[in-house]
């Protein structure tokens, strides 16, 4: 599988750090080949990050993109889990390193 | 800026200065071995208010901050994180960039953003380096758990504000503590997100449905949501069928189960047996509930105000006693009568007036266990502080003054006078030292002490750098007392090495003339190799002084009691004129100057030979001197009218008085004059 492009996301994942986010992902937006968001550094994420990246996630995933969510991230999965937020086929619950595809 | 705004933000930054006062306070109990759970509560609570409040007037540099903060908080307070003593000094740190960033934004200055971006920092590595959870802190879907009689099922339609997000506050902080009280589940709903390109990251456009089933009451939930409410719109209902019915911003519980709850699996069933509603939250009867209290804040102004009207209230008094005085009998003995209730009911409103001004001096002593706290750690001493009375009261105005030479005092027995730990086992004393601040009333007077059980002054070496300057004679002999006192003398210090905290010879003067300009006075008492204390003693109030009135020429004076020692008429031969000191007379064994007060005010006296007048002994700061004048009038309590506000300062004055047949009379500042006889001998 060919990918588009690869997010790799900092440590601390926060509103501070969205404005920035936004614009990297937004280059990738309509990306066909899939976008990877590398969850392996997150130590620390907020709802306001969470809510961009479930925002990037849907929109793809409405119009057909995927978005790979990669890397051993339970800080992330436990935040979504938390804000009760579905991103990705299995809502959160993934298993540490496990790939998820939205589409 | 609307007036009502700026008042708004008034009281936000005084309550916010104060929780942090209350926050440094709980932080410097914290015990890295026995962490105390109320106290890492109120220091939350603190962070959470002023992130609520910051976020609510938009102060986003100090939401952000407190965000941080509060998140490391959070963390302690959940027992993921130990509290360690590297934490409680960030933590102590954080509250003065905190304190900072208030009152930069309140003076309406530049934020010092690079300790702030440090602070932040350290913090977010903090939480970085922090242990790893035990477990996710919420599942979205949790198995039901079988109900308590007392519990119920609460639905809590969470809609924030969308500028939620922008002061950083985070909404999972909240479900996280929800799902800490019961079972709960919440589904968030995304339909008012924008497409990607046109979302703004600080808008919060997410909104949630929560259940929660809880046996805690709705106080506890309320609790939770509360700083939210602040920022958001939130609404809760009974049940989903009766959404219509019910008003917003209140939670009910839902006593009946019904199938439209929100729908995620495993959301817990609720009671079989009905529920008796708990009551409305954050409705009309709990605002009420939170709004009673036995205080209300009011500005200092209105207080003065109400202060000089009363002052007014007794000058008008005493004139209208002093024109019966020339009314015949017998109605004048009905009048009289009146007046002297009139008298006590003003006198009982005076005082309960000043009462309104008096506060405890623990508002000047909350600063001393963090100065100690951080000065004891920086030179490696082990330093536990004592302070008792601070309930103790005084005047605002006395309150305000006083905070700085106590702090020097402290900081000089921090730093002169307690040994270092190795230092005090050799001499035979525990490792740890004491400081002790201790406050209490005495008659008319608040006493202040400031002691150590340090080394105590080294008066052999306070003799010798005396010497060394000239300010004692090679052959001079001293009193103890009076080698002690030394140190008062401007630029004066034996420390052998200056630093930062003190050592530089400035301030111990100052602290005496910070004093005395408060109608005060300073003791020293040392006793060497087991410490030393200082006694300060302040007037209870700044607003009416209890003087003796004198004449001079046609002038009236008013002469403060605490000053007074005795009151003499001369007879002839008593007083020598001595070279370069001028009048003396003997006095107690002591050789005192004479200020002529007509010379000193330039007034023309009706008597210039001092058998015919009188002379007063004032004494100050241990100096004695003889005012002499024409006439003493009588002792009376005045009203103290500042002669700053109303004229401009003059030297051998403190302020003025109105009198009963409304002439002003000047009050005089013995300190100055003292000083003033120094000046003349010294010239």
């Amino acid at each position: 599988m060919t990918v588009s492009a690869t997010v790799r996301l900092p440590v601390s994942t926060s509103l501070r750090e969205c404005a920035a986010l936004k614009q990297q992902l937004l280059v990738h937006l309509e990306s066909p080949d899939p976008v990877l968001i590398d969850l392996a550094d997150v130590e620390l994420i907020d709802t306001a990050a969470l809510q961009l990246l479930f925002a990037f996630s849907r929109e793809r995933h409405a119009n057909s993109l995927s978005t790979i969510w990669q890397g051993d991230g339970p800080t992330f999965w436990n935040a979504v889990n938390a804000a009760g937020l579905q991103i990705g086929d299995t809502a959160g619950t993934g298993t540490n390193g496990a790939r998820k595809y939205d589409s | 800026m609307t007036l009502e705004m700026d008042q708004f933000h008034a009281g936000f930054f005084e309550e916010a200065f104060e929780s942090l006062d209350a926050m440094e306070n709980a932080l410097l109990q914290l015990d890295p071995g026995t962490p105390n759970a109320d106290a890492i509560n109120l220091i939350f609570r603190v962070a959470h208010s002023i992130k609520g409040g910051s976020g609510m007037f938009s102060f986003t540099e100090v939401a952000s901050f407190t965000h941080t903060l509060e998140t490391l908080l959070d963390e302690l307070r959940a027992g993921r994180m130990a509290v360690t003593r590297p934490i409680i000094d960030l933590l102590l740190k954080s509250t003065d960039v905190l304190r900072g960033m208030l009152q930069a934004t309140q003076r309406k200055t530049p934020v010092d953003q690079q300790t702030v971006a440090d602070i932040q920092f350290d913090l977010e590595m903090m939480l970085v380096k922090r242990a790893p959870a035990a477990g996710p802190v919420v599942a979205a879907e949790v198995a039901p758990a079988p109900l308590h009689p007392k519990e119920a099922t609460w639905t809590i339609d969470f809609c924030p504000n969308a500028r939620l997000l922008a002061p950083g506050a985070d909404p999972s902080r909240v479900f996280a503590e929800l799902a800490e009280m019961g079972t709960m589940a919440l589904v968030a709903h995304a339909d008012k997100l924008p497409a990607f390109a046109d979302l703004d990251p600080e808008v919060c456009y997410l909104t949630w449905t929560i259940t929660l089933t809880t046996d805690l009451p709705a106080e506890a939930i309320q609790n939770v949501l509360d700083w939210a409410e602040a920022e958001c719109q939130l609404r809760s209902e009974e049940s989903v069928q009766r959404r219509p019915e019910v008003a917003p911003a209140t939670i009910v519980t839902k006593d009946q189960p019904t199938d439209a709850a929100p729908a995620a699996p495993g959301a817990p069933q609720p009671s079989a047996t009905p529920q008796a509603p708990v009551g409305e939250v954050g409705g009309p009867a709990a605002k009420a509930s939170s709004a009673e209290s036995n205080s209300i804040r009011v500005a200092t102004e209105k207080l003065d105000e109400l202060m000089n009207t009363v002052g007014e209230i007794v000058i008008a008094q005493s004139m209208l006693m002093q024109l019966v005085d020339g009314t015949k009998p017998p109605r004048v003995d009905r009048i009289r009568a009146g007046l002297i209730q009139l008298e006590r009911n003003v006198r009982e409103l005076q005082e309960s007036v000043m009462r309104v001004r008096m506060l405890p001096i623990r508002f000047a002593f909350s600063r001393f266990p963090r100065l100690v706290h951080d000065l004891s750690a920086r030179l490696n001493k082990q330093i536990e502080l004592k302070m008792t009375g601070e309930q103790t009261e005084l005047d605002k105005k006395v309150l305000e003054k006083i905070g700085d030479p106590l702090v020097h005092l402290v900081r000089n027995s921090i730093d002169h006078g307690i040994e270092l730990p190795e230092t005090r086992m050799a001499a035979g004393k525990a490792a740890v030292g004491t400081l002790f601040l201790n406050a209490y009333q005495r008659g008319g007077s608040i006493v202040i002490e400031v002691g150590d059980d340090g080394a105590g002054l080294n008066l052999e070496r306070i003799l010798s750098k005396a010497r060394a300057k000239g300010l004692v004679g090679q052959n001079d002999t001293l009193s103890d007392e009076a080698i002690a006192n030394l140190i008062f003398h401007p630029g004066f210090s034996t420390a052998e090495v200056t630093t930062e905290l003190s050592g530089r010879g400035v301030g111990m003067d100052v602290v005496r003339r910070n004093i005395e300009e408060l109608g005060g006075s300073i003791e020293l008492r040392t006793e060497t190799g087991k410490g030393s204390s200082v006694v300060i003693s302040l007037p209870l109030t700044l607003a009416i002084v209890d003087g003796l009135s004198v004449a001079v020429g046609g002038e009236v004076y008013i002469v403060p009691l605490v000053a007074i020692i005795a009151s003499l008429q001369f007879k002839r031969g008593r007083a020598r004129r001595l070279a370069g000191v001028g009048e003396v007379f003997l006095f107690r064994d002591d050789y005192i100057p004479i200020i002529r007060l007509h010379e000193a005010f330039n007034v023309e006296p009706r008597c210039r030979d001092l058998e015919l007048g009188s002379v007063m002994v004032v004494e100050c700061d241990g100096r004695k001197v003889g005012l002499f004048v024409d006439e003493l009038l009588g002792q009376q309590q005045v009203v103290v009218k500042s002669m700053e506000t109303n004229y401009h300062r003059i030297e051998g004055v403190s302020g003025a008085t109105i009198l009963g047949d409304g002439s002003v009379a000047l009050i005089l500042d013995i300190p100055s004059l003292v000083r003033y006889a120094a000046e003349r001998v010294a010239a």
